[in-house]
């Protein structure tokens, strides 16, 4: 007769088979039994909180990125337009897949504080306008930002004089 | 320090850009001349001279020009040997040549005596007579003055000069070795010339008598200058001073004039008067054969009797030869009669008269002792061209008499128009366009594009096949050289040497080098000159010019089509005024050829000014003297444009006495609309302050601007004031101790800038967009030196201010608004004419030209000439703007030079036209010499540079093309294999 293991079932099928050696059941029921309810609410307090460090995640590399811009130095060169293309289009790109992003963080169906993601969300959105605008920043210190009268000269036009001197 | 190194590099590398060695002679050309020559008097007219010395004998024609030139001519190449061009007012009054020394009087008052050496032209010695004040009696063809050698060994130079003094010097340094002066101060006597004799120096006088001339001697020991005594000859010359004849024969001199109709001597030894038999003289000529004591007597009715003075036995003149058919006769113009040499130094006269019946110019040569000393005449006829060289003003004899009864002329022609021609018998040689050296109106004419036509039109298609099939046995070769063309990339470049042999195409080429100079010039001569060789293509003849001058005045040149105008050909539209017939001529010209057109004279008030309305059509608005308007072609449509632009049309012109010259601006009287010449009304005048005169008005071009204004470090804006009705004013101080140049706006009347310096030469100004240029040579005491302003002109007050003075109207108050930034520069040469390049579109940077008084062109960069450069230290934002630091002197570094060495001399304009390469700019410098070249201000952006490597960019592609085609099934095999084995 062949003998099919079921190692889907805590308990066994039958009484009939013995615990394995060093096995006691008390350990493992009690433990299953004993924090059912407030393990979910950990993990949804878990989530809550990595949301909301996720949220805060760009402001904290604010400082080293600023940091790096500000050793890129003013001149436009290889690096520093490449960290200044990472730092505008980074955010740009965090917040359009910002529900990808906080999709590992959303609360289950049971949960009953199903809308406590949007804080987090507007939170990094916040942020991430913050790494923007240090990337703006950098833009106009180095003079790439068109704010000048001197940048729109060229679309500038005149018309002809009313009058004709011959 | 860095910066500065940095823009140094940059300015050196702009300039480098400009130059390359090898494109000297290549895409610039360069024509010497020395000026039309002075032929009205024989002291300065052009002359044959042989240079005898140890290397053999040597031909040479020496000419003095009205440019003040002094220019010795190669008589078998027609080019310059040799020239020297004198100061604008230092005018030649007398050259002399004797053996290997050319002396020269020259000068206001006579003033300045030189000497040249004759074959180089080296300067030996330069001396002045006198300061240069006001001459005693200053007049053309000053008769003044005399310049002898004496001929007994020692060579020293005897000078008359102011009609007063007499000096001896030495010819080898110039020393003077005596002088005199007439002791009677107060004596109205004009001492005129001078002969010598072995014992005594005549110095001549005319004592003016009852309405003639007295001839009075004062003699003058030649050694040491002392008065040995003064004498009256009875005489009385009517017809003026030149009509006597010096026989200089150094053993015995005399002195021949006509008197009442009979020609008589004065013999200097005897002391005797002998008159000749023959009677009925008008006049005496000088044919410069005193030494060879022969001279021509007209007769009354015209006929030309030669006299030989000390022939023979005989004191006094005989007639020893008579021109058959000299008389007047209505079909032959008047003779010209001259003397020339031969080798040996025996003398020749020659008859030059251009006969209508004949249709040819014809020169009858007399040799005295020819035909064993009887004498004889040889002629001949040769084919001047007086239909493109009017008629001959001047001839020159040159004679070889290479064996018995034989005679070989050479003559130095000077025409009316200008041209310097020298024929050998009846071959022309060499012809030289003088007149070039005098422009009075010039014009760019853009050449039309070379067009291949083919007219198939109308053919069946049996027809066409068969063509086709033809055509395609040429298939092969057309590959064959698309490919090589494709390969090798034999492409036009920017520095193509053309073929100096090459007929000229009058055809544009691919950048738009290749275009039509059109001059006029003073002796009312047009020429088209093609720009890239310098070669005459075509010359016509529009006015008729004699002694009086040109009959043309006040010419103005339009490009009245132009190719862009969809003209099949350009046309050129010629206004003057005609002085002989007082009217206003008009002549319509093919600028390709020359050919007239139409031709239109009308007597009307003179023309004060030419405008083109800005309409389609190019009317053309003449305004006349009488302030009446004239449209021509005067039809219904150019009538309404003329009405419907009239309210807005505005107009100056300069008016007034000319010592009190202003400007007034006119509208058109609305009123008037109607009538057959609408009248103007005066809005404004602009009188510059008493005691200064408008001296000239510079209009700016009507070049678009490719920007609106100046972008700063801080990329805040200096707006450009660009108002289109700027005009630039120059005045000048009647006691010419300073001068003015004033900025007005030509609607309104304004003055927009105004400086005042003091200089006594004048300004040169010129003017393009919102920048003014101005050069002076300074007269203050503690600086004195030549300086160049630079002004541009912003809108507003401050930066990022804007007053839109393109198009706004002048009768706006923000219109006057102008903040103008100046700097001032030293530069180290006298400046004799300024220019401005100018490019199609306007985007490349404008280079300042100038033509400085040592015969170069000089380009210097706008940003050289930065007024906004300052002395503070450089900051940062001037580094981002590449603003140097100012430093007072423009330097005389050799890159600037544009002319190569070529010695580009007596320049007085510069024009500049636009390529149709945005980067170039063509240069034309012309006064005294031309001078064509191009430049390319911001460098050839436009053009792929000379080292460009076709070959090696299609080797290249080509590799790579097969690299993949032989790599990419090896790649995907292996990738398969990849699939299957891993």
């Amino acid at each position: 007769m062949p003998i099919h293991l079921n190692y889907t079932q805590a308990t066994p099928p039958s009484k009939s088979l013995s615990n394995p050696p060093g096995f006691t059941n008390a350990a493992l029921t009690k433990k299953v039994i004993g924090t059912s309810a407030s393990t979910a609410e950990s993990y949804a307090k878990l989530k809550g909180k990595r949301a909301w460090e996720l949220a805060i995640s760009p402001a904290k590399s604010l400082p080293m990125n600023a940091f790096m811009l500000y050793m890129s130095g003013g001149g436009v060169q290889i690096f520093s337009i490449g960290i200044l293309a990472m730092l505008l289009l980074n955010p740009i790109k965090a917040v359009s897949t910002i529900n990808n992003a906080f999709a590992p963080y959303t609360p289950s169906a049971s949960d009953s504080t199903r809308s406590s993601l949007l804080l987090p969300k507007l939170t990094y959105i916040a942020c991430n306008i913050l790494t923007l605008a240090l990337g703006v920043y950098k833009c106009h210190s180095m003079g790439l930002l068109p704010t000048g009268s001197a940048d729109w000269l060229n679309f500038e036009t005149r018309g002809y004089s009313p009058e004709i001197s011959l | 320090m860095r910066l500065r190194i940095l823009s140094l590099l940059i300015f050196s590398v702009a300039s480098v850009f400009s130059l390359h060695e090898s494109d000297a002679g290549v895409t610039d050309w360069h024509k010497p001349l020395v000026g039309i020559p002075l032929t009205h008097s024989i002291s300065t007219s052009p002359r044959f001279h042989r240079i005898f010395d140890h290397k053999g004998t040597e031909s040479r024609v020496f000419v003095a020009t009205k440019r003040n030139t002094l220019a010795s001519l190669d008589p078998i190449l027609g080019t310059i040997a040799w020239r020297h061009v004198f100061d604008e007012d230092e005018h030649i009054v007398h050259v002399q040549a004797h053996r290997e020394l050319i002396v020269s009087l020259s000068g206001s008052g006579t003033s300045k005596l030189r000497a040249h050496e004759a074959r180089t032209g080296f300067l030996l010695w330069e001396t002045p007579l006198h300061d240069s004040f006001p001459a005693r009696l200053s007049e053309p063809g000053n008769t003044y003055s005399d310049l002898m050698f004496t001929l007994d060994g020692e060579d020293d130079i005897i000078v008359l000069s102011n009609s007063r003094s007499v000096r001896r010097l030495d010819h080898s340094n110039g020393n003077v070795k005596w002088e005199w002066t007439p002791t009677d101060q107060t004596s109205l006597n004009l001492h005129s010339r001078i002969v010598a004799s072995r014992t005594a120096i005549h110095v001549i006088a005319f004592a003016k008598s009852f309405a003639s001339y007295t001839l009075h001697v004062t003699t003058i020991d030649p050694l040491n200058g002392k008065e040995i005594n003064t004498y009256h000859i009875p005489s009385s010359i009517q017809n003026g001073i030149s009509h006597i004849v010096i026989i200089d024969r150094i053993d015995n001199p005399y002195i021949a004039w006509a008197e009442k109709g009979s020609i008589k001597s004065y013999d200097f030894v005897t002391g005797h008067i002998t008159s000749a038999k023959e009677k009925n003289y008008a006049e005496i000529i000088d044919i410069g054969l005193g030494q060879q004591g022969l001279f021509v007597g007209i007769q009354d009715n015209g006929a030309a009797h030669i006299f030989s003075v000390g022939r023979g036995q005989s004191q006094g003149p005989i007639k020893i030869w008579e021109f058959a058919d000299s008389a007047t006769t209505p079909g032959v113009s008047p003779s010209i009669y001259t003397g020339g040499l031969d080798k040996e130094g025996r003398g020749y006269i020659s008859r030059v008269f251009y006969s209508l019946a004949l249709q040819s110019t014809n020169l009858h040569l007399f040799s005295p002792h020819g035909a064993e000393g009887k004498g004889m005449v040889t002629g001949f006829t040769f084919p001047f061209d007086t239909n493109s060289h009017g008629v001959i003003d001047h001839v020159a004899l040159d004679v070889a008499h290479p064996q018995e009864y034989r005679f070989i002329s050479r003559v130095v022609l000077t025409t009316s128009t200008g041209a310097v021609q020298l024929w050998q018998q009846d071959s022309l040689q060499w012809t030289r366009e003088e007149s070039l050296s005098e422009i009075k109106a010039i014009e760019f004419v853009d050449l039309p594009e070379k067009k291949i036509l083919h007219s198939n039109v109308g053919e069946a298609f049996a027809q066409k096949l068969q063509r086709q099939v033809a055509e395609l046995q040429n298939l092969p070769s057309y590959i064959i050289h698309f490919g090589t063309r494709f390969l090798t990339g034999k492409y036009e470049t920017v520095s193509s040497p053309s073929d100096p042999n090459a007929p000229v195409s009058l055809y544009r080429d691919t950048f738009g080098f290749h275009k039509l100079l059109v001059l006029l010039t003073s002796t009312g001569k047009a020429f088209g000159v093609d720009t890239s060789r310098g070669r005459i293509v075509w010359d016509r003849i529009l006015g008729i010019s004699d002694a009086r001058g040109s009959s043309l005045s006040h010419p103005r040149l339009l490009v009245s089509k132009s190719v862009w105008d969809d003209s099949a050909y350009p046309e050129l539209l010629v206004i003057a005024r005609d002085l002989h017939k007082d009217a206003i001529i008009m002549n319509r010209l093919d600028a390709l050829t020359g050919k007239l057109i139409q031709r239109s004279r009308e007597l009307q008030p003179l023309t004060a000014d030419i405008y083109f309305l800005p309409d389609q059509n190019k009317t053309i608005l003449v305004v006349d003297e009488n302030l009446k308007i004239h449209i021509y072609p005067n039809n219904r449509a150019t009538r309404s444009a003329f009405s419907d632009l009239a309210p807005r049309l505005h107009f100056s012109l300069r008016r007034g006495a000319p010592s009190r010259e202003r400007i007034d601006g006119f509208r058109i009287d609305i009123s008037s609309l109607g009538s057959h010449s609408p009248t103007v009304h005066r809005v404004w005048s602009f009188a510059p302050p008493p005691s200064e005169s408008v001296q000239y008005v510079v209009k700016p071009p009507r070049d678009p601007a490719a920007s609106f204004g100046k972008a700063l470090a801080d990329r805040s804006t200096l707006y450009k004031y660009l108002n289109p009705h700027v005009i630039c004013v120059v005045t000048k101080n009647t006691d010419r101790s300073h001068g003015s140049v004033y900025l007005i706006d030509s609607v309104t009347g304004a003055t927009l800038y105004q400086a005042t310096v003091s200089s006594s030469r004048g300004l040169q100004a010129t003017l393009i967009e919102n920048w003014l240029v101005y050069t002076y040579f300074s007269d203050e005491t503690n600086a004195k030196g030549q300086r160049i302003v630079s002004v541009e002109l912003y809108e507003g007050s401050t930066r990022n201010e804007k007053t839109s003075s393109p198009d706004s109207s002048s009768f706006v108050y923000d219109n006057v608004r102008v903040t103008p930034y100046q700097q001032s520069f030293l530069f180290p040469h006298s400046v004799n004419a300024v220019g401005m390049t100018t490019t199609k579109y306007g985007i490349s940077a404008k280079d300042f030209i100038v033509a400085n008084d040592k015969s170069q062109i000089q380009t210097f960069s706008r940003r050289l000439l930065d007024p906004r450069r300052h002395k503070n230290k450089p900051s940062a934002a001037d580094a981002e703007e590449l603003l140097t630091p100012y430093d007072p002197v423009v330097g005389d570094d050799p890159r600037h030079v544009l002319s190569h060495s070529s010695e580009v001399a007596g320049i007085r304009h510069i024009i500049t036209s636009p390529a149709l390469l945005e980067s170039t700019s063509l240069v034309f410098a012309y006064g005294l010499d031309l001078f064509f070249t191009r430049v390319a201000p911001s460098g050839t952006f436009d053009v792929l540079s000379v080292t460009f490597n076709k070959l090696q960019l299609v080797l290249t592609v080509l590799g790579l093309a097969v690299a993949i085609l032989v790599t990419r099934p090896i790649v995907q095999r292996q990738q398969l294999r990849q699939r299957w084995y891993t």
